[in-house]
């Protein structure tokens, strides 16, 4: 894409929490067989991908023509919705970091947590694709290449180590704005270093391989849930899914409630169980409370539309 | 550390797939804004809330912001939101009492049954704040939920401990913080 028009502009990056949001919601549906294939093989199938990629351009052209036939443009208004799946379009003509997401994850994604790493792997994918498509690639990487003594000072002042930190440490809120207050403090005058947090991230984004967008992008806590209408019903649903699970499920899930104490511990050593063997009926238990409480929620949305 | 019932939901909802199409959302966002300044809700999209991940996400941000704006009103007439038990509360007592301005959180020990009640007064100023529709939360800053809830017309919201930890120990090393829900 090179250099982005105005509507291209307002869907990537002013809007782009809406804008990946619904091209993500047209995109996933089409990935099975990718995510199959390299379920199978380690990496994707040449022919299934390029399948996916133009499936995916055309459902985004059925969904931008189906708007365009009923929008108009007024002077001074948000461009039409129809633009945002026009740009969304052009990103799918270099779709290479959505498949390299994919392969990383490798049988990460038909693991028991299968369809949440697919949506985080397209989401990162599509997040580097519309950095692709909207920047000046070569002189970003000059500004990479300075960013790396002051990372490696940073580093070394805070005891950081890339080796042996989570990635999620490693490009943590925390990192880019010591990265952004150092910029700030000892280049004040240089406009090519990146002055704030989020613009730092974005070289995380761009150059790092292992980068991932963090998961709270979309995730809800305790609190956001006490929030949603109808609390006590999403309660119940969660307690009778519990009473349906089979054992020793139902104990294990229980049990795996209780975060960072020695309670897993001396469930496994008081009935001889292996932490490993632990860990693998709780992921299952996990995977069968959350379909049967999905499935629960979306019954109740499709009874109430009626 | 257990966690609580909500989270346990949260952790569900989060692997929640997109189960609406792009035109229901957009349909859906102006009646969502509605909702979080108080508008009663219909039950379809109260349904849709819970099963869409991006309806849920367009409904939070508009109800954090409502929330944000009340806590600044809150703010302005001073009134309490940090409970902490004072280190003058020794021992173990039956009933301790925090908060004086607009809110008031007591704790006391039910006679005979030996269970431990938590009440929030808020005072006719507070309560005239809270939009219909708006509970209030009380958390310890460990994220335990002591209470959360509708104010009735009185200003007054009670919840039953259920912790096997007393309260009056947990206050001895946790703050409490109200919130609105």
């Amino acid at each position: 894409m090179g250099q982005l028009g105005p509507d291209d502009r307002y869907w990537l990056e002013s809007n782009w929490t809406i804008s990946s949001r619904s091209i993500l919601g047209i995109v996933t549906p089409l990935v099975d067989e990718v995510v199959d294939s390299i379920g199978r093989d380690g990496k994707p199938d040449e022919a299934l991908w390029t399948r996916f990629v133009d499936r995916a351009a055309r459902a985004l052209d059925r969904t931008r023509a189906a708007l365009a036939a009923n929008e108009g443009r007024r002077a001074g208004a948000a461009p039409p919705r129809s633009t945002m799946y026009a740009a969304a379009i052009s990103l799918f003509g270099d779709a290479e970091p959505m498949r390299d997401e994919l392969v990383r994850a490798g049988e990460r994604l038909t693991g028991p947590d299968g369809p949440a790493v697919v949506w985080g792997c397209l989401r990162s994918g599509l997040y580097r694709m519309r950095l692709r498509a909207s920047s000046d690639v070569e002189n970003r990487a000059k500004t990479w290449r300075r960013l790396q003594p002051i990372l490696a000072l940073l580093r070394n002042e805070h005891g950081w180590d890339d080796h042996r930190d989570d990635p999620r440490e490693r490009y943590s809120k925390a990192v880019c704005e010591a990265v952004a207050d150092h910029v700030r403090d000892h280049f004040p005058a240089d406009k090519n270093l990146p002055r704030e947090p989020d613009t730092v991230r974005a070289y995380f984004v761009q150059f790092c391989d292992d980068y991932y967008e963090p998961e709270d992008v979309f995730d809800v806590g305790a609190a956001d849930v006490e929030m949603l209408p109808d609390f006590q019903r999403g309660l119940a649903y969660l307690n009778e899914c519990r009473g349906e699970l089979p054992e020793p499920h139902g104990e294990i899930y229980a049990v795996s409630l209780h975060r960072g104490d020695t309670t897993v511990s001396a469930f496994c050593l008081k009935i001889g169980m292996s932490r490993r063997k632990f860990h693998h009926i709780r992921e299952k238990a996990e995977a069968l409370l959350s379909d049967c409480v999905l499935g629960k929620l979306r019954a109740r949305m499709l009874e109430a539309a009626r | 550390m257990k966690i609580s019932e909500a989270q346990a939901l949260a952790e569900i909802l989060n692997r929640q797939h997109e189960t609406l199409e792009e035109a229901e959302i957009a349909e859906l966002e102006p009646r969502l804004a509605d909702y979080a300044r108080g508008a009663p809700w219909r039950d379809d999209d109260a349904a849709r809330v819970w099963a869409s991940p991006s309806a849920r996400r367009a409904y939070l941000g508009a109800r954090r912001a409502v929330l944000a704006e009340l806590e600044m009103r809150w703010a302005d007439r001073r009134f309490d939101r940090s409970f902490v038990r004072m280190a003058a509360d020794d021992g173990d007592p039956d009933e301790l009492v925090l908060g004086e301005a607009g809110v008031t959180v007591r704790i006391v020990r039910a006679p005979g049954s030996g269970d431990w009640l938590v009440s929030v007064a808020l005072s006719p100023d507070a309560l005239a704040l809270i939009p219909a529709g708006t509970g209030v939360r009380i958390a310890d800053s460990g994220g335990v939920t002591w209470l959360s809830g509708l104010p009735d017309r009185d200003g007054g919201v009670d919840a039953f401990w259920d912790r096997d930890e007393s309260p009056m120990t947990r206050l001895r090393t946790h703050s409490l913080t109200l919130g609105f829900v």
